[in-house]
């Protein structure tokens, strides 16, 4: 259907693939669901979320996995308080750039070009902050998933090793990523409840695999809500590590232009902090919980541990024992950097945009090659991951995200560019600032262990 | 009584963005001085000052933005 020549164009050329009588029905649909309570209207709300679901799907990759698994096996339950608390700190951020995308209505990287310069907007946040990170840590992806399509094969009884069943993960991931924006709204539809199945397929399968681990529940509870760190340096590393990592400028970032391209409005802010809540925090927390619980059932105190996801997962799952929760194991696995990799190739399709101020369009050549670069990451499956490349990216991205976040930071408290829809809470001003200062606290604790002075 | 205004520009930066930096370098004094308490036992002074200056940044930091029109 075409639409009147007076409609105004989205803010993100993405969102005009978005018919406008779909969001005024969407608009329509929320206020019906705030009428009939938060039970009745909850269905509602979870169906129309999706850029919060891409955000955990995102965040939920081999690099959390690996530090969930190894600290589960390390020290049993005693750090599962620190995952509500890095992502519940990570909110904030998350609801300041539901604000610009609902309330604000700009493109954030434009206007902060604009504000704080073209250094700031298009290198430290667009080039290192997404485009990197799409880059690099999708080798860590591909290795995972091809050894688990390897594993699933060879529990199967047959042979589909890593060198042959790349391309079928590489087909599979392209063939979702490639959809977004196209057919209406029907290909975001097609990658958002793919995201939203596959989150539901990681719990389902994990909370099987706990169920035949069992869990000591006493300690769970203590390790969730007691906080505990392990004594000295080892264990200020430990938390800021892993409150900072946990929600960075690529999530920040893909949740407010995944938000846009859903075409949100002021009316959907409401939706869009639901879907940070329900389709971030929560999916989030759940599969910490339950992968910490599984290794703190299994691997906990059993010496030498290897320190990569595949490792990991290869040592758990003959601890296992039972077949069905050998498999469960590993499909809900694979789920995770399946997920990934498609939240990747958008980060990176969106991310080179921004770094030259292209505009997006899913139908050109340039958005389909800007997609599918993280996918060099096939190599991974057959040489190791590139470690020097990634400690660079690290670093980069250790002594830059504060700077970034100091940015927004100072967006949301603009009253000239924000109006009336700037932050006009201390509550809110001081949760961004927690995470600015856990970020600032990375960046320090770098330059620090290169200077010796951080060293237990 | 007059309200602090964190709005109001101080040179090339608006004081908002002074306190930014502030909180950088507390933060930094902070894990200075927790380092060398957890290494040699010293510094405690350092640790405080830079864990009172953190608070009181944060708490200037979370002052939200008077007006539409600063």
């Amino acid at each position: 259907m075409t639409e009147p020549a007076d409609t105004p164009r989205a803010p993100y050329p993405l969102a005009d693939a978005v018919p406008q009588a779909e969001l005024r029905r969407q608009v329509e649909d929320l206020s019906t669901a705030r009428t009939r309570g938060p039970v009745l209207g909850l269905p509602t709300y979870l169906k129309l979320g999706g850029p919060g679901f891409i955000g955990a799907a995102l965040t939920l990759g081999a690099g959390t996995m690996t530090s969930s698994m190894l600290a589960g096996a390390e020290f049993g339950y005693r750090t599962l308080w620190i995952f509500w608390v890095a992502a519940g700190s990570g909110m904030f951020m998350m609801a300041a750039m539901a604000r610009f995308t609902c309330q604000a209505q700009f493109d954030v990287i434009e206007k902060q070009a604009e504000l704080h310069g073209w250094f700031l907007a298009r290198v430290l946040t667009a080039l290192v902050g997404m485009v990197t990170v799409a880059l690099v840590f999708n080798f860590g992806q591909v290795a995972l998933g091809t050894h688990l399509i390897d594993s699933i094969a060879e529990a199967a009884g047959a042979s589909f090793p890593q060198e042959y069943n790349w391309p079928l993960y590489v087909l599979v991931t392209t063939c979702i990523a490639l959809g977004y924006g196209r057919g209406g709204a029907g290909g975001t539809r097609l990658l958002e409840g793919f995201m939203k199945w596959s989150l539901a397929a990681m719990i389902l399968c994990f909370a099987g695999c706990l169920l035949v681990v069992g869990v000591d529940w006493s300690a769970a509870a203590r390790g969730a809500l007691v906080p505990w760190l392990p004594r000295g340096v080892l264990g200020i590393d430990l938390f800021i590590a892993s409150t900072a990592a946990a929600i960075g400028v690529a999530d920040w970032v893909l949740f407010h232009y995944t938000a846009h391209a859903r075409g949100w409005k002021r009316e959907h802010e409401g939706l869009a902090r639901f879907d940070l809540v329900a389709g971030f925090f929560v999916p989030f927390c759940i599969v910490n919980f339950l992968i910490v619980c599984v290794f703190a059932g299994t691997l906990h105190g059993s010496g030498d541990l290897p320190g990569t996801a595949a490792e990991l997962s290869r040592a758990l799952v003959p601890l296992l024992g039972e077949t069905a929760a050998q498999y469960a194991f590993m499909i809900g696995f694979l789920a995770v950097p399946l997920t990934t990799t498609v939240g990747l190739c958008l980060l990176s399709a969106i991310g080179i945009h921004a770094v030259f101020g292209w505009q997006p369009d899913v139908r050109s050549w340039r958005w389909k090659v800007c997609l599918l670069l993280p996918q060099v990451g096939f190599l991974a499956a057959w040489y190791p991951s590139p470690v020097m490349l990634i400690i660079v990216i690290a670093a980069a991205l250790s002594l830059t995200n504060n700077i970034v976040g100091w940015s927004f930071y100072m967006m949301l408290n603009d009253g000239k560019l924000m109006g009336a829809a700037r932050s006009r809470s201390r509550t809110w001003n001081l949760g961004i600032m927690v995470q600015v200062t856990l970020l600032n606290c990375v960046a320090i604790t770098y330059v620090f262990n290169r200077l010796g002075w951080w060293q237990g | 009584m007059k309200r602090f205004d964190i709005d109001r520009r101080l040179g090339p930066l608006r004081l908002r963005a002074w306190f930014l930096v502030a909180n950088f370098l507390c933060n930094a004094l902070a894990l200075y001085g927790l380092s060398r308490v957890l290494v040699a036992e010293t510094g405690y002074g350092i640790l405080l000052i830079g864990v009172v200056g953190t608070a009181g940044c944060l708490a200037v930091l979370s002052q939200p933005s008077r007006n539409a029109t600063d």
